[in-house]
């Protein structure tokens, strides 16, 4: 861990720690207490803090031997109430995704991190958003979805990743963490908070498996043979995905006051982009940051909300274009543009001011 | 200052990236904003590893460096790969003992010291990096005071007195380099 700062200094009790470190601390912050992963860069050094670190909270770390076995146990610790999380990068995630299908499919609460890299296959190691659609579209087979936080920045990662707990355990849903090796990666200054500030009630876990002298068994399942009945489940996974959808979309605003243009990315993407924003409102071009937080389920009411006055939208990420896609859902019938670079290419601040201009340019 | 941008290059194992670490902790001391981001996991024997580190008065929005106001520049290999990278007017500071050749650039300042052989005399060739920093302090004095670097050298060895006399020596006689 970092230096501590002295409580006078403008930033008061702030530390210095990697993205992947972070992420690490927030979940035992959060009450994590058992991890399973298996290696894989850009989020090694999450693995590596958890095993150094949870041994110490009395929690339970396990380097699996496979992608597969650790989301399976991360499946079997949450089975008996344990806050349980795995990490992975992005062809880790493709293994992990048969386990977190069955975690929806037994509503249990677990939190995955991906620090996605370049891909498709093995790709790269470097900075990539390509993992959008996998993660916003439940990402394994059957109906359903998983809450998605993109953080921004070190301190966001670790507020996301609380939150990511309290929103697994409220709902009993698995709950991703999707970062990129840019966010994984760097070091910045941050505070650690005690609370995740999610406000609703989180009820005891009366469903957990086991017998007590208090209650019955219980049976963690997404079997579901007899006619009907699977319907009957589905139908009420929809409702939870829908009463989620509600009341949990997430967004920031960037310089949008009387902007013309808006700037539409996530991540250290987002990042960026805000850079590209200063330039244009430098130059006089009223361009603002729109940033997504969670990406699924998508903020549309909040981008909806500021649509009206915008006249064109950029829509800039680390892939071919996969979140654009819920842009146009979202906002049919207005001009959108997009920016996109994958396997490992960023797009600079440079890139999107030229792209932005020449879009108005060709629109006058 | 608005924002300074530092590359540190060298050969695996010469400290470049604790350096960059050293830099953002002396950052944060001094209630600046900063961001550390190193070159991770594809970097071979003989090639290089770097860091980038940023420092500002302000918030700071994008994480990465394109063209830096400094390069610290260990090796041959980071010479010939970042010599282009370094700003009109910006300053190198470069390790003769492991170089061949001197800077094509003629637009930028330049520290060129023996810092392997000052490091030899500090009592270890480990303390290179260390020997670098005392010599940027020393030309870029706007840039972070000695005496909170010191304090980090402190918390980062104190544990080990023999490693952190080392370091601070180092740190003493990067800074004679320039002052004399």
């Amino acid at each position: 861990m970092g230096p501590k700062t002295k409580a006078k200094s403008k930033m008061p009790d702030k530390i210095l720690m990697t993205g992947n470190e972070a992420m690490g601390e927030a979940a035992i912050q959060a009450g994590c207490r058992f991890y399973a992963g298996y290696p894989i860069t850009p989020q090694n050094e999450l693995t590596a803090y958890m095993a150094r670190r949870l041994n110490q909270e009395g929690g339970v770390f396990i380097q699996a031997e496979s992608e597969l076995a650790a989301i399976n146990m991360v499946f079997g610790a949450s089975c008996v109430g344990s806050r349980a999380m795995t990490s992975s990068s992005s062809p880790g995630m493709s293994l992990k995704q048969e386990g977190i299908s069955y975690l929806a499919g037994c509503e249990l609460p677990a939190v995955i991190i991906n620090v996605m890299r370049g891909g498709p296959g093995l790709g790269n190691i470097a900075s990539s958003q390509a993992d959008y659609f996998q993660a916003t579209r439940g990402g394994g087979h059957g109906d359903y979805f998983t809450p998605v936080l993109a953080p921004f920045s070190v301190e966001e990662a670790v507020h996301l990743t609380m939150l990511a707990f309290d929103l697994a355990d409220y709902y009993r849903t698995p709950v991703l963490v999707l970062a990129d090796a840019i966010i994984g990666q760097m070091m910045e200054a941050m505070s650690l908070p005690s609370k995740s500030g999610f406000k609703k009630k989180i009820l005891p876990k009366n469903w957990t498996l086991g017998r007590t002298q208090k209650r019955s068994s219980s049976i963690v399942r997404s079997l579901f043979l007899k006619e009907g009945a699977l319907e009957e489940h589905n139908e009420r996974l929809r409702k939870k995905w829908e009463r989620i959808r509600r009341a949990e979309q997430r967004s920031a605003l960037y310089r949008t006051e009387g902007a013309k243009y808006i700037i539409i990315s996530y991540g250290s993407q987002a990042r960026i982009a805000t850079v590209a924003v200063d330039i244009l409102r430098n130059q006089n071009v009223k361009a603002g940051l729109f940033r997504p937080i969670t990406l699924w389920p998508y903020p549309e009411r909040s981008l909806v909300g500021i649509a009206d006055k915008i006249d064109m939208v950029f829509v800039v990420e680390q892939s071919l274009g996969q979140m654009v896609e819920d842009v146009r859902l979202s906002l049919p019938g207005k001009k959108i543009s997009f920016l996109g670079r994958a396997g490992g290419g960023v797009p600079t601040a440079k890139e999107i001011v030229r792209f932005v201009k020449s879009k108005i340019a060709r629109k006058r | 200052m608005m924002i300074t941008e530092i590359l540190l290059s060298g050969f695996g194992g010469q400290g470049l990236l604790r350096l960059g670490k050293i830099l953002a902790w002396a950052a944060l001391k001094e209630s600046k904003y900063t961001v550390w981001f190193p070159s991770y996991g594809g970097e071979m024997r003989g090639g290089t590893a770097h860091c980038f580190v940023k420092i500002s008065d302000k918030p700071i929005n994008s994480p990465l460096v394109e063209k830096s106001d400094i390069a610290i520049i260990l090796n041959q290999p980071s010479l010939d790969k970042f010599e282009k990278t370094l700003k009109t007017k910006g300053l190198l500071v470069l390790n003769s003992d492991l170089v061949q050749r001197a800077p094509f650039r003629r637009d930028i300042r330049k520290g060129i010291y023996p810092l392997n052989r000052i490091a030899r005399e500090c009592g270890t060739i480990k303390v290179a990096n260390t020997v670098a920093l005392g010599a940027l302090i020393a030309l870029q004095s706007s840039l972070l005071g000695p005496e909170t670097i010191m304090v980090v050298l402190k918390e980062m060895f104190g544990h080990n007195k023999k490693i952190f006399e080392q370091n601070l020596e180092a740190f003493y006689r990067g800074q004679k380099l320039v002052h004399g």
